[in-house]
């Protein structure tokens, strides 16, 4: 492919993307970019206010012997007047007490070389001290390894001799002390300016380079090109100069604005930045000519470079997170060296092998990329149309025909885990968030050490989902990822009837279905108050929680239409095809049995149990052709379980109306004998309703 | 020369859009493919041009083979379909000149057939002006000047004539008389019966992907025993149509 030399061809379709203004943002969204660009500050915005505390910090005087110490004990006082030590000692006191930040700002405030916390609940003493500085460093010893050490041995086992308490160390890094000008403009060098690069070459890479073929192919001139006697590759070429130089142009006008300012001109920001720039724009233009020319459209090609977009950008945030000292090893990498390598170069500390080895691994990443577009380019079936090529037996080339039911099969199984934990995540973003600062929360993080096997693990998590499970932002925002889990899989599915849902007869086999659940769940709850493993204790939610349960109760519904729509509207169907119906019944159960075994105090029985609840459920679909019975019956079994009796929901607490004293299974009812008697009543009675219905079926119509 | 040996298609697994065809059309010919809508006539066409592989049998262009002298074959061919349209940004001349230089065609030379083929398709008022601004009728001649830009000895235009009003059908018609002249070898797809009967040699019928009746208009309606063309045309595709 090298050995092609640059024709005219070539240089005429280079030339073509060049064009200014030709096809000037067709397509490309401007909120696309605006988005992007929003995101990149306010992350930037975001760094800056951590960075901030660092600066403030680096304003103590070098030298400082005071130690501030946060939450101190009465024996901790009490030693440190008994052996008044050579430095001085402040007191304070704060909840988050990992909140690595307000431990910086305390230090700061209290003009502090040391800053050690108190955590009583969890027995740690957390340390908190300055590197890079050698008098700083003498002075930790002298604290930390002497009198803190000696506190620790003589006091604390006569303290409370049972308990064992922990020093944790946490390091805090500073910049050497600089005058802050020179702070900020060696701090910008390392983390705005890179980034500028990079949001430079991306948004252009990714306007210009999906724009190129995908728009060609859009607007039908693609074949013209694909007609003329060119090499596929020259016409790959052709398209990765264009959109390359195109690419490099904005990035060398930023490069020559910043060399303006006279304290980042020297040879190695001239040379070595623009060594960087060119590397990165030519693997970034032939990854967007790639990703142009296996997709059809501009839409679809600036969709399918998204996530590569973000992924850069997040590799650029990571890069500034470690902006003060990455390791050596980062500036010979491909893109994570540009990134550094374009702050070292400002700061006149390039690291020259680094610069050459990054380069060269970038640009033959590049030409892998292009190799790879030429290769794809010589299919029909991406340079004609997705529908209109032989899509079939380009898959008997690349895979025998088992592997497309393999695959069929694990994207059906993967696609619900998948989806849920997306959506979960993202639900819990926000609200994690807020925890940041929550002292419970500082604290379940600092338990979160001792967890070493298995069933801790689970008991956590159980314990994590418990806390979001009552908080009313965390419900309300999993109301909206369960109905957009339902609306995800309608499109996946094309409309209501893909997954199951029929208009008709769809209240009435939702009323039906909500009345049954509740049947269900009360017969159950009824079984375990006359065996006795439960006992109602009276109404009453705790106080100031209404929303909370109102939330729940709203989540309910669209929860159980969402594992109703994945494990049997969906996906029975599909499986259905491969495997014929007993076994997808049975498949789709088990999976729906297995997808429950991560909750707390799985057992057994409970794996029986929601194996023929699942049963159950997709007997029903077969028989009525809709999902909305057992939508209904599955949303009302929880939500009487959990919101109205109080009992847990396959291992899940949440708020309740009635507060029930409960001592059996830990997973719930779901792992009593109770439920799996009433459960296969139900199927009894199921079948015998399929038995009179068929019959009635057979008789002869008039 | 063209040559076409049991040439099959199929775009899924379980029907067969190209149902096995043969036909060979000599140089200085036209060829017309005549077919209903959904016969295979565009399928046909985009696969003597190259765009789409034949799932088995061969297409022979003077000899050549698309798997082994890909770039010789698309110097020979020159292949027009409504498919392929011009970038709507650009004008006639630039668009000219950008292809010449992908047909490696020397400035000069270009500049020269230019002159002479946007003269003959009354290309040359319009050329300064952007494609977006050209009605149907003159964009189709400037993708027909620009599909004979190389001056390939095989034509193959899919509906040439399609949306033009008559006068310009006429022009197109008599080019192609020219060209036919010249030496070239022509195909024609179309569906319009009075080109078919005025231009083609030689008529393939293509009925669901297989060429029913081939032959010349006289021959055609002697085989069918009808009163006219048309009618033999009817006849042809009442007796081979298979409703599915």
């Amino acid at each position: 492919m090298l050995k092609n030399k640059i024709d005219k061809g070539q240089l005429a379709i280079a030339g073509q993307i060049l064009g200014f203004g030709s096809h000037n943002g067709t397509k490309v969204s401007v909120m696309t970019f605006l988005v992007c660009i929003g995101f990149i500050w306010t992350t930037i915005v975001y760094f800056f206010a951590i960075m901030c505390s660092w600066y403030g910090f680096n304003d103590l005087t070098h030298g400082s012997r005071d130690v501030v110490v946060i939450n101190a004990p009465e024996s901790f006082r009490n030693f440190a007047d008994k052996h008044e030590p050579d430095f001085n000692i402040s007191y304070d006191s704060w909840d988050a007490i990992y909140d690595y930040n307000h431990a910086v700002e305390i230090m700061s405030n209290n003009n502090a070389g040391i800053a050690i916390v108190f955590n009583e609940e969890s027995h740690d003493i957390l340390t908190y001290y300055r590197t890079n500085s050698p008098d700083q460093a003498d002075f930790r010893n002298d604290f930390v390894d002497g009198w803190l050490q000696s506190y620790f041995t003589q006091t604390i086992p006569t303290y409370n001799p049972e308990v064992k308490w922990e020093i944790i160390e946490s390091q805090i890094q500073t910049q050497p002390n600089l005058p802050s000008y020179i702070r900020l403009q060696r701090s910008l060098a390392q983390t705005s300016i890179p980034l500028t690069l990079f949001i430079a070459i991306l948004y252009v890479a990714m306007s210009s380079g999906t724009e190129a073929i995908a728009g060609q192919k859009e607007r039908g001139t693609f074949a013209g090109l694909i007609l003329s006697p060119m090499k596929r590759s020259s016409i790959v070429l052709g398209f990765t100069y264009g959109v390359f130089i195109k690419t490099l142009i904005p990035a060398i006008i930023i490069h020559c604005i910043i060399l303006l300012f006279p304290f980042y001109l020297s040879w190695e920001s001239i040379f070595g930045v623009l060594a960087l720039i060119v590397g990165l724009a030519f693997f970034i233009a032939s990854l967007a000519v790639m990703i142009s020319i296996i997709t059809d459209s501009v839409t679809s090609a600036q969709t399918a470079f998204l996530p590569i977009f973000f992924i850069l950008v997040v590799v650029a945030v990571t890069c500034i997170n470690e902006s003060a000292e990455p390791s050596s090893f980062y500036y010979y990498l491909p893109v994570y060296g540009q990134f550094y390598g374009i702050g070292a170069c400002l700061n006149r500390e390039a690291n020259i092998l680094g610069i050459i080895v990054s380069t060269i691994l970038t640009i033959g990443m590049g030409i892998a990329m292009t190799f790879i577009s030429t290769k794809f380019i010589h299919n029909e079936r991406f340079i004609v149309s997705y529908s209109t090529a032989d899509t079939d037996s380009y898959n008997d080339k690349l895979l025998p025909k088992i592997f497309d039911k393999i695959i069929g099969f694990i994207d059906l199984i993967l696609y619900p885990l998948a989806i849920l934990s997306i959506y979960q995540l993202l639900a819990m973003i926000p609200v994690a968030i807020s925890y940041m600062k929550d002292p419970a929360y500082s604290n379940f993080i600092a338990d979160l050490r001792d967890v070493n096997s298995v069933p801790e693990v689970v008991a956590k998590t159980t314990e994590i989902i418990g806390i979001f499970m009552n908080d009313s932002r965390f419900l309300a925002l999993m109301t909206i990822g369960y109905l957009l889990i339902i609306f995800t899989y309608m499109i996946r599915a094309r409309g209501l009837c893909g997954i199951g849902l029929k208009r008709r007869g769809f209240v009435r086999h939702y009323i039906t279905g909500a009345i049954v659940g509740i049947l269900m769940m009360s017969a159950v709850f009824g079984l375990l108050c006359v065996t006795g493993l439960c006992k109602p204790e009276g109404f009453g939610l705790p106080s100031g929680t209404i929303l909370t349960f109102a939330f729940s109760i709203l989540m309910w519904f669209p929860q159980g239409a969402a594992e109703e729509v994945m494990f049997r509207g969906f996906m029975i169907p599909k499986l259905k095809g491969l495997v014929g119906k007993p076994a997808a019944i049975i498949i789709s159960s088990l999976l729906f049995s297995v997808f429950h075994t991560m909750n707390a105090g799985f057992s057994f029985v409970a794996l029986a149990n929601i194996f023929l609840f699942a049963i159950l459920f997709a007997w029903i679909y077969e028989m009525t052709g809709s999902i909305a019975f057992s939508c209904a019956a599955h949303t009302m079994w929880n939500m009487f379980q959990g919101s109205i009796y109080g009992l847990s929901v396959s291992g899940n607490e949440t708020l309740s109306l009635l507060s029930s004293n409960y001592t059996g299974s830990d997973f719930g009812p779901e792992g009593t004998i109770e439920a799996t008697i009433v459960i296969v009543l139900a199927l009894i009675l199921v079948a015998w309703l399929n038995k009179r219905l068929s019959a009635r079926q057979t008789l002869p119509s008039y | 020369m063209v040559e076409l040996i049991n040439v099959h298609k199929s775009y899924t697994r379980d029907k067969e859009t190209i149902k096995g065809v043969s036909f060979t059309v000599e140089d200085g010919i036209i060829y017309g493919l005549l077919g209903p809508n959904g016969a295979g006539k565009t399928t046909l066409m985009q696969m003597i041009s190259t765009l789409l592989n034949p799932t088995s049998g061969e297409i022979l262009i003077d000899g050549l083979k698309s798997s082994s002298d890909l770039l010789e074959i698309h110097r020979r061919i020159g292949y027009l379909t409504t498919e392929i349209k011009l970038d709507p940004v650009s004008t006639p001349e630039k668009l000219w000149f950008f292809f010449a230089s992908l047909y490696d065609i020397d400035i000069k030379e270009a500049a020269q057939r230019k002159n002479i083929i946007f003269t003959k398709l009354g290309i040359t008022p319009f050329e300064k002006k952007r494609i977006v601004e050209l009605s149907t009728g003159m964009k189709q001649k400037v993708s027909i000047a620009i599909s004979l830009i190389h001056n390939p000895p095989v034509i193959i235009f899919d509906e040439p004539t399609n949306g033009l009003d008559i006068l310009t059908s006429k022009q197109v018609t008599d080019y192609l008389l020219e060209l036919k002249k010249e030496g070239h070898s022509i195909i024609l797809s179309t569906h319009i019966f009075s080109v078919s009967e005025a231009l083609c040699d030689k008529i393939g019928v293509l009925v669901d992907g297989k060429i029913v009746a081939e032959g010349t208009v006289e021959e055609l309606i002697t085989i069918t025993e009808a009163k006219s063309f048309e009618d033999a045309f009817f006849k042809l595709y009442v007796e081979h149509h298979v409703e599915e």
